[in-house]
């Protein structure tokens, strides 16, 4: 693939490389500094792409990367709360939740309710939800195996749903 | 209710992605038929992804500037081999002691990279300088200040003078100085502090006179040797000779 044609088809990526930017470092103008670094850095080493139907998630791990590197030394290392979030009794599901959900997407619950998961959890829910990446995608991603990305999903969706639940049981999701 | 216990809450969410192989699949249908609480459980995953996905599309939104910064960062066509050694032989012969040379070759590609990367980045922004005056005596106290050494700032016939930036270069703090010339094109004067490894190498690539070459990402790169394993780099996309002259501007 020509450096032409990588960063054309690096641009139908944007959207995705933004949304996941903007989560990694919480602020938009630094989600588009990254998303430039990324595609960059990504263009040196295009030659290292194997599957090009894979774009998006080797993008996605480009820019983990970047990410990474740049912040080493500025915070701690994230890190990895297995087990830590809605593991204890979880309340009865209410019979409407699932119309809760789809009346209230965009909730201030609902936000909440993603930023309390632990990062990889998170994460590896949106790649999968949203971005639509395969656990082997993911696993590349986040740099884990992918019996880790299953693991998380799978807390992830459950904490979640628990999360929603109880704000819902307090009347403000 | 019956709970879905973790385990299987775990093979039920790979179930619900498609992924885990055929026969954990059939068993996760087999089990959905009689257990209540993990029907009840992945009965609720897809308006969960229905409602990340409803808060996804708010944010599908590319500003025109992003994508531009971007674009950029495509290679330009370059002129056919023969074009290229013809310009490359008509500005030897009009500018003596001129190399031109096409990348790849001759210069480190990383810091060929590291060059464009900055001035393209620098001048994505808003304000484009760390320090923003057209003052070079401001601007020199400023670097001399927050980067440690002192620079020349040279007065550029046709471009005003922005300001300085610090940079990386080999992960060498240097200073940056931000142009922009008449027409509204952007140009930066690297000036990597004396004996590091981007001004050794940036030395050793020009070798005895100012040398020129096209970055991988295609703006046009001039180094001048300043002795002493010291080098000034230019970085625009502007012809070759107008980088060149910028360059012949510094303090010998």
């Amino acid at each position: 693939m020509s450096s032409r044609s990588f960063i054309e088809r690096a641009l139908e990526h944007l959207p995705a490389l933004r949304r996941v930017g903007r989560r990694l470092t919480g602020s938009t103008a630094e989600a588009d500094d990254l998303v430039q670094e990324t595609v960059a850095r990504a263009l040196e080493r295009h030659d290292e792409l194997r599957d090009p139907e894979r774009l998006k998630g080797w993008l996605l791990a480009v820019q983990r990367a970047v990410f990474l590197n740049s912040r080493r030394g500025l915070r701690p290392r994230l890190e990895v709360l297995e087990g830590g979030l809605g593991k204890e009794a979880a309340p009865e599901p209410s019979a409407d939740l699932e119309a809760e959900l789809h009346a209230h997407t965009l909730s201030s619950g609902m936000k909440a309710a993603l930023e309390s998961l632990a990062p990889e959890w998170r994460d590896a829910l949106w790649l999968r939800e949203v971005e639509e990446l395969s656990y082997e995608e993911i696993a590349q991603v986040q740099g884990c195996p992918v019996g880790t990305v299953r693991s998380r999903l799978a807390r992830a969706r459950g904490a979640m749903l628990d999360l929603l639940e109880k704000e819902k049981s307090h009347g403000s999701l | 209710m019956e709970a879905c216990s973790p385990a299987w809450q775990e093979r039920l969410s790979a179930w619900f992605d498609g992924e885990g192989p055929a026969h954990e699949r059939q068993a996760v249908e087999q089990h959905l038929a009689r257990c209540v609480g993990c029907a009840r459980e992945a009965a609720r995953y897809a308006p969960l992804r229905e409602a990340l996905k409803a808060q996804a599309a708010t944010e599908t939104h590319v500003p025109p500037e992003l994508r531009a910064r971007v674009s950029r960062l495509a290679p330009r066509s370059r002129p056919s081999f023969r074009r290229r050694w013809t310009v490359g032989l008509a500005a030897a012969v009009a500018s003596v002691g001129i190399l031109w040379t096409s990348w790849p070759g001759g210069m480190n590609d990383a810091l060929a990279m590291d060059l464009e990367r900055h001035h393209l980045k620098a001048f994505s922004r808003a304000t484009p300088c760390e320090f923003e005056s057209s003052d070079p005596d401001a601007v020199k106290a400023w670097v001399a200040r927050e980067v440690g050494y002192a620079v020349d700032v040279p007065v550029v016939p046709g471009a005003t003078l922005l300001g300085a930036r610090r940079c990386r270069l080999h992960g060498q703090l240097s200073a940056s100085l931000l142009y922009r010339h008449e027409g509204g094109t952007a140009m930066t004067l690297f000036l990597p502090p004396p004996g590091s490894p981007a001004a050794r190498e940036a030395a050793s690539f020009a070798g005895e006179g100012t040398r020129c070459t096209q970055g991988p990402i295609g703006e046009r790169i001039c180094v001048a040797p300043r002795g002493g394993g010291q080098a000034a780099l230019a970085v625009s996309e502007l012809e070759q000779p107008v980088l060149v002259d910028a360059l012949a501007r510094l303090a010998p």
